[in-house]
């Protein structure tokens, strides 16, 4: 049977996009042939209310491996008579499905856990959430190779973050903890390593369940108001309790 | 009046803002920066003033050379200690980090917010995110604690150590690094600061590709 390295699965009105390549969830041609799949073929088609992204086992993703996308962006590269050159296939799909995921008007919640590097944290920079471990290492590496991130991150890390601290995050490659990445504002909600993948679940259903017209310009408003819903339902679960004592 | 070294790839530039400035100075140091600094990685702006009250200083004195660093090929740093208002804290804009000391404290002009969109849109690109916990009016005045929590400026440092550990950070910045992958970098900001992000997002990611694929061909991977 052939592996699937990205798999999307469906569970009442949420879509699970899964990075199914364990352990290191490394991001290659292969796993990019895939993901570009089922995007056009599942997520797109899917009639879901909220997308969720994770890593299966420990990490996110390790990032995509340059090496090959390199000889492949070599062996497809097309130089026109004009001097205009054709863009790899591969690479402009894999960054239209980023942008895809991006401009959805419904949710996009990734889950970080364990690693979260280039490619990977590029993915979870086009998501409009994302909840990570507190343990959780980010950082964008590709500096440390001669390149830049290609994959959106030169355009949604100043976004998010502004443009001082993404030139510092770009050009150092520092590796942040999710503790730090809360702390400048590249994660949204941090949490004990166990609870990260079920803290988004509820995040997204939350969401999915209680905002009407959903912005992703508004998320850190839904955030404040799922968070008083949090403390709510948590002081009304201890009263019921005092109650049966 | 102003004052130009270059010391390991890193330019610094200390310019001293009078409320006698004048115009054709700020020219000139446009014209200094492009002559001088022309092989290094990374340009430090120590900025530096006579006086606290330097709202005599026109924003057309200066409007030359902020549109300068609003384009600069290289990355910029400004470096701020005390007061920073009026046309200093328009040059600290217009660079991409900033750095002060603990005691520094941001002046904002409450008018030029409210009226000005490119203004806001600008703040908003600094600040990223973290935009929405700028309160209108309350934040007319900021701390140098509070402008780190706002990702405003990118380090605090004391006030006796802040040359040399701004100077420090400029080194970790480009240690290691390519001229060609630091100039790609800061073309795609470029692009970013020059850009509206809602509507000219895909100028942003072409350019972002473009830049890549000049890289990814001659990386050493």
């Amino acid at each position: 049977m052939i592996k699937k390295r990205v798999l999307f699965e469906m569970h009442e009105n949420i879509g699970s996009l899964i990075i199914n390549d364990p352990p290191a969830n490394k991001m290659t041609n292969e796993f990019m042939l895939d993901f570009c799949e089922v995007m056009r073929n599942e997520v797109c088609r899917a009639k879901v209310k909220g997308i969720l992204i994770y890593g299966n086992g420990r990490h996110y993703s390790s990032g995509a491996d340059l090496r090959q996308l390199r000889t492949s962006i070599a062996s497809h590269k097309i130089s026109g008579n004009n001097g205009v050159e054709m863009i790899p296939i591969l690479y402009q799909q894999i960054k239209t499905s980023f942008v895809y995921l991006r401009n959805l008007s419904i949710p996009v919640v990734s889950a970080i856990s364990g690693l979260c590097y280039g490619s990977g944290l590029e993915l979870a920079m086009c998501s409009h959430i994302r909840v990570s471990a507190e343990n959780a290492m980010m950082c964008l590496p590709e500096i440390t190779f001669g390149v830049l991130p290609g994959a959106c991150g030169t355009v949604t890390m100043p976004m998010i973050v502004g443009l001082g601290k993404a030139l510092e995050l770009i050009l150092k490659g520092e590796v942040l903890t999710g503790t730090e990445a809360l702390g400048i504002g590249l994660v949204d909600v941090v949490t004990n390593k166990n609870e990260c993948l079920e803290e988004a679940k509820e995040i997204l259903k939350y969401f999915v369940e209680n905002v009407k017209s959903y912005s992703k310009e508004c998320v850190r408003d839904y955030l404040v108001n799922y968070r008083t819903f949090k403390k709510l339902k948590m002081a009304i679960s201890v009263e019921n309790e005092k109650q049966y004592v | 009046m102003y004052h130009s070294s270059v010391r390991n790839n890193i330019g610094i530039l200390e310019i001293i803002f009078s409320n006698e400035s004048k115009k054709e100075e700020f020219i000139d140091i446009t014209d200094t920066t492009q002559k001088i600094f022309h092989d290094i990685d990374v340009l430090m702006i120590r900025l530096c003033k006579t006086d606290d009250n330097l709202r005599m200083i026109k924003y057309g004195v200066i409007e030359e050379f902020i549109k300068f660093l609003d384009h600069y090929q290289l990355p910029t740093i400004a470096i701020i200690d005390g007061l920073c208002c009026g046309v200093a804290l328009e040059t600290a804009l217009s660079a991409d980090i900033r750095i002060c000391s603990n005691d520094t404290t941001f002046r904002f002009s409450e008018d030029l917010f409210a009226e000005s969109i490119a203004y806001q849109s600008k703040i908003r690109k600094l600040l990223g995110n973290k935009f929405s916990m700028w309160q209108i009016g309350c934040d007319s005045s900021l701390t140098a604690e509070k402008a780190l929590h706002l990702n405003l400026v990118n380090h605090t440092y004391n006030k006796k150590n802040l040359e040399d550990q701004a100077f420090q950070f400029a080194q970790s910045l480009i240690k290691g690094r390519t001229r060609e992958t630091i100039l790609a970098v800061k073309q795609c900001l470029n692009y970013f600061k020059k850009y509206e992000q809602g509507t000219d997002f895909n100028i942003l990611i072409e350019e972002e590709t473009k830049q890549f694929l000049s890289l990814i061909q001659g990386a050493e991977l």
